[in-house]
């Protein structure tokens, strides 16, 4: 089976050995990861945009940052979400806004995974406080398959309808 | 840096966008009327001595003219109206809580109170607030306490107002460092309720302590 690369006009080129590789270079997965990746950021970022108060208690039940950290946070990370949530969604610097995802992922998770451990239930604060989701592993498998989207488009780049 | 050179990722690139939303997201705040501000807006309280607690007889006048809470009507405020106690106050009315209200200034600001001091409101049959969220108060609560998360606060507007102001509440959430007893105190209080304390060791001491939950 043939599978279209990303960057890939139909000419022939080399298919790669691994199936999954494959997988991953095909230019309509990679659309696709994008367009959850960026729509999922989008949403989450315009969620604690209109709710700057509530997204701040969500940080600050995590119990992990001082206040003056967590108010910072809680104006400027859902800029940088909306941001590179919007830049992903019409292929702009597909690379560097999925690495900038991938990290703010990644330390999402950490601090999720921090909460289950010292058993704290809170409120995840993941989309502000729009869809009252709670810290637990279904939250961390969701993250972990984001981080992977976002590992992917950072390596192998999307710029299937790209402006 | 050189994973970012070996995945042929532009880091100026990244500085660039998170700089410049961060900017984007400063200014929003800055004329936003209700962006946040960077001193925290929890109070840090001061501790309630037990001659305030006990030897006041406020305490027992505003107990003695608090109408029944069953009057609390609202069913999201009241999620166990078997267990609040109704004819407790027969005498109540809405003229002697006007006035208690008028006479009474309160402590000045919500009072921290410990494990025993909260018990001993308990005993006095004083209204307990649950400020966690709808599912940690599911989960277990102090006993005839009542849900009133403080992310939700908003929802719950209409039926606050339908707490006399002169009621003594002692509002509580997970333990110790949690805030969202302070910031519901401080905004009860902003709204007029005065005879406000914030039970400290909020739902994990009292659970520890073995004393009624539900």
């Amino acid at each position: 089976m043939y599978f279209p690369e990303a960057g890939d006009n139909g000419s022939p080129q080399v298919i790669p050995r691994n199936d999954m590789k494959k997988l991953i270079s095909n230019i309509y997965i990679l659309f696709l990861m994008r367009i959850i990746l960026s729509l999922v950021f989008i949403f989450a970022g315009i969620e604690k945009i209109i709710s700057p108060a509530g997204f701040s208690e969500s940080i600050s039940n995590y119990r992990l940052l001082p206040s003056t950290i967590i108010i910072f946070s809680a104006i400027t990370l859902p800029w940088v979400e909306l941001f590179t949530g919007i830049l992903l969604l019409f292929g702009i610097s597909v690379k560097e806004n999925a690495a900038i995802i991938t990290a703010l992922l990644v330390v999402f998770t950490l601090a999720v995974i921090i909460s289950i451990l010292r058993g704290l239930s809170i409120d995840c604060g993941c989309f502000g406080t729009a869809l009252g989701e709670r810290v637990g592993l279904l939250k961390v498998t969701e993250n972990v398959l984001l981080i992977l989207f976002g590992m992917v488009l950072a390596r192998t780049d999307s710029d299937y309808l790209k402006l | 840096m050189h994973i970012f050179h070996l995945m042929k990722i532009n880091f100026t690139k990244i500085l660039t966008i998170i700089v410049l939303s961060s900017l984007l997201g400063l200014v929003y705040n800055y004329i936003n009327p209700s962006g946040l501000k960077f001193t925290s807006n929890v109070k840090e309280l001061r501790w309630a001595t037990d001659s305030v607690l006990i030897s006041s007889n406020k305490l027992k006048d505003t107990l003695k003219l608090h109408p029944p809470l069953n009057q609390l009507s609202g069913t999201k405020i009241s999620p166990d109206k078997k267990n609040v106690k109704v004819d407790k106050y027969p005498n109540a009315t809405n003229t002697k809580v006007k006035k208690n209200e008028s006479e009474d200034t309160g402590f000045g600001e919500p009072l921290l109170i410990n494990l025993e001091q909260a018990y001993k409101l308990y005993q006095m049959d004083m209204l307990f607030i649950d400020a966690r969220d709808g599912a940690d108060y599911n989960e277990g609560h102090i006993k005839k306490s009542l849900s009133l998360p403080y992310h939700e606060f908003d929802n719950y507007k209409t039926v606050i107002t339908k707490i006399p102001k002169s009621q003594t509440i002692i509002v509580y959430c997970g333990g110790d460092d949690c805030e969202l007893s302070k910031a519901l105190a401080n905004r009860l209080f902003f709204l007029g309720y005065h005879n406000i304390y914030v039970f400290s060791g909020g739902w994990g001491q009292w659970k520890s302590a073995g004393y009624p939950t539900e």
